[in-house]
């Protein structure tokens, strides 16, 4: 039998596995030394990294069960936890499950709103992340500029919800503040200027030779490897798969909304990038659409504080890949069983073909290309 | 490397250093708070305004908070709610839930005390009005000189 190595020593020098050879594992994380709050046990030979196996759950809170024992309406500021940068599409995922047993729908109004917020939360993910993505490549413009950005987009969220991260905005039967005075021209000239200045960040950053000689084939996932191991979200429309809820199964305002699903072709580390800022491009589009063409009417109806009995099953595009809930009911005011998938979980599969075969020193660039947020993963 | 592909590298890095160093002369983001402050808009979701005269003390604030950080705490004849604010994560249901609109958003967010007990907010000090902070600047995006803070309208300028 092959001896496998301690995953309890940070540093071990194994046997060797092959004559003349000798591997080396070492532990990136659980403390966030540039992997998250999770652990990545990476073996190498020489610099050439040959196994890698992720270590989740070190931020495991067991909402799965919390959900259980709390009324829907408590639920909602439990279930944007996981991923505070992209609060509302997790609640709008379980805001559908739970309007999809009562047998309501949201008046139309809601339904543009919802997407309004959705996409601005999109934004802010991705700013947030490719902040974090430029400071571990050494580039701390990067970090300093989206997050400065992002504060364009968290200040017009405030405006419309009232809170900056966290909003609880989506409730079962609609939103709970209308569209603000003055909201639509803010929206529009924020967005504007976004695009201004991701052409600065593509000179600075994107079109820079140094990062491309980092990023450029490295941590390749081919089509056929992202299929075939489920990944969503970015990390697969990186590898050049047209695939995006909002489109193919689309919900709330997205059907009567004009937008493009971005892939990149390579499925390297610049290509997932890429997919993300153009993504970005895309959510601002959106946004000017959604003000410019909401619908006038109630943005709330009525709904029951009960969950009948039956079971249900939605997703939502969120900032890291499809998000879906299956909730079951049993007539009271709590969810009877709650299943909560988020994107950062099914791209957990993705992590070790991505890292094998390439250098300890490209391990940032292929790592911090997926997008991988433990707290989302481990629920 | 071929001759062609140096040259393109060279300009794109200077292309980087340029895009970067122009910001010099940009104005910043930031404020240099407590002493600066930003004019948060009225419908922000800080600390609660509670209307003694028309809470009813019914409980329903307490029974709807997610974080259970409301206790109904007795005053002579009446209950009214108590707010814990080490545990309030400002989703302000209670607010919306309000039968009687007793509680009230304002913009009032620093909340940070030097001990535990001193996040207890009685029903008394609820029922005051915020305290009135100096903001003066507001956060404004022009595309020729960039997103940043600057001074209200009518605010008188600093010494």
């Amino acid at each position: 039998m092959e001896k496998q190595p301690s995953p309890m020593t940070s540093v071990v020098s194994s046997e060797p596995s092959e004559s003349g050879s000798q591997t080396l594992t070492i532990s990136v994380g659980p403390q966030h030394s540039g992997s998250g709050h999770m652990r990545l046990i990476i073996e190498m030979d020489g610099d050439i990294i040959i196994r890698a196996s992720p270590d989740p759950g070190y931020v495991h809170r067991g909402t799965e069960k919390i959900y259980e024992l709390r009324n829907i309406i408590k639920n909602i500021p439990v279930i944007e936890r996981p991923a505070i940068i992209d609060a509302s599409n997790l609640n709008h995922a379980y805001i559908r499950a739970v309007e999809e047993l009562q047998g309501i729908e949201a008046p139309p109004r809601a339904q543009y709103l919802r997407c309004l917020l959705n996409e601005m939360n999109r934004i802010t993910s991705h700013l947030y992340w490719l902040s974090i993505f430029g400071v571990f490549l050494g580039h701390t413009t990067m970090f300093m500029w989206p997050l400065g950005d992002r504060e364009l987009i968290v200040d017009l969220q405030e405006k419309l919800t009232g809170a900056r991260i966290t909003h609880s905005y989506i409730v079962p039967g609609g939103v709970r503040r209308d569209l603000p005075q003055g909201m639509k021209e803010e929206a529009i000239k924020r967005t504007q200027y976004l695009e201004k200045r991701l052409e600065e960040y593509d000179k600075i950053f994107f079109e820079n030779p140094i990062f491309t000689a980092r990023a450029k084939g490295v941590g390749k996932l081919s089509r056929d490897e992202a299929v075939k191991l489920g990944a969503v979200g970015p990390a697969l429309r990186g590898s050049g798969v047209d695939y995006d809820v909002r489109k193919d199964e689309p919900y709330a305002a997205y059907p009567e909304l004009d937008f493009n699903v971005c892939t990149r072709q390579e499925g390297d580390s610049y290509a997932r990038s890429m997919a993300r800022i153009d993504e970005i491009r895309e959510s601002c589009k959106l946004i000017r659409q959604i003000v410019q063409k909401i619908p006038s009417g109630p943005f709330r109806r009525k709904a029951p504080i009960v969950v009948p009995r039956g079971e249900s099953y939605s997703r939502v595009e969120s900032a890291r890949g499809e998000c879906s809930v299956y909730l079951i009911g049993d007539g009271g005011d709590k969810p009877y069983r709650l299943r909560f998938i988020t994107g950062s979980y099914r791209n957990m599969a993705i992590i070790a073909p991505v890292l094998i075969g390439g250098h300890m020193a490209d391990m940032p660039t292929a790592w911090w290309s997926i997008d991988y947020w433990p707290v989302e993963a481990d629920r | 490397m071929t001759v062609k592909g140096s040259i393109k590298a060279v300009a794109d890095i200077w292309t980087a250093y340029y895009s970067g160093l122009r910001h010099l002369f940009h104005r910043s983001y930031t404020l240099r708070f407590p002493e600066q402050r930003l004019v948060v808009e009225k419908g922000y979701r800080g600390r609660h305004l509670l209307h003694l005269d028309r809470c009813t003390g019914c409980g329903i604030c307490a029974w709807i908070c997610p974080e259970k950080c409301i206790t109904i705490v007795p005053r002579g004849e009446r209950w009214y709610p108590q707010y814990f604010y080490g545990r309030c994560c400002f989703c302000h249901f209670c607010t919306d839930y309000c039968p009687e609109y007793a509680l009230e958003e304002t913009v009032e967010f620093d909340l940070a005390e030097y001990t535990r007990d001193r996040l207890v907010w009685s029903p008394e000090r609820l029922a005051r009005p915020p305290a009135g902070k100096n903001d003066k600047y507001v956060f404004s995006v022009e595309t020729p000189r960039g997103a940043s803070n600057i001074p209200r309208v009518g605010a008188k300028p600093e010494k």
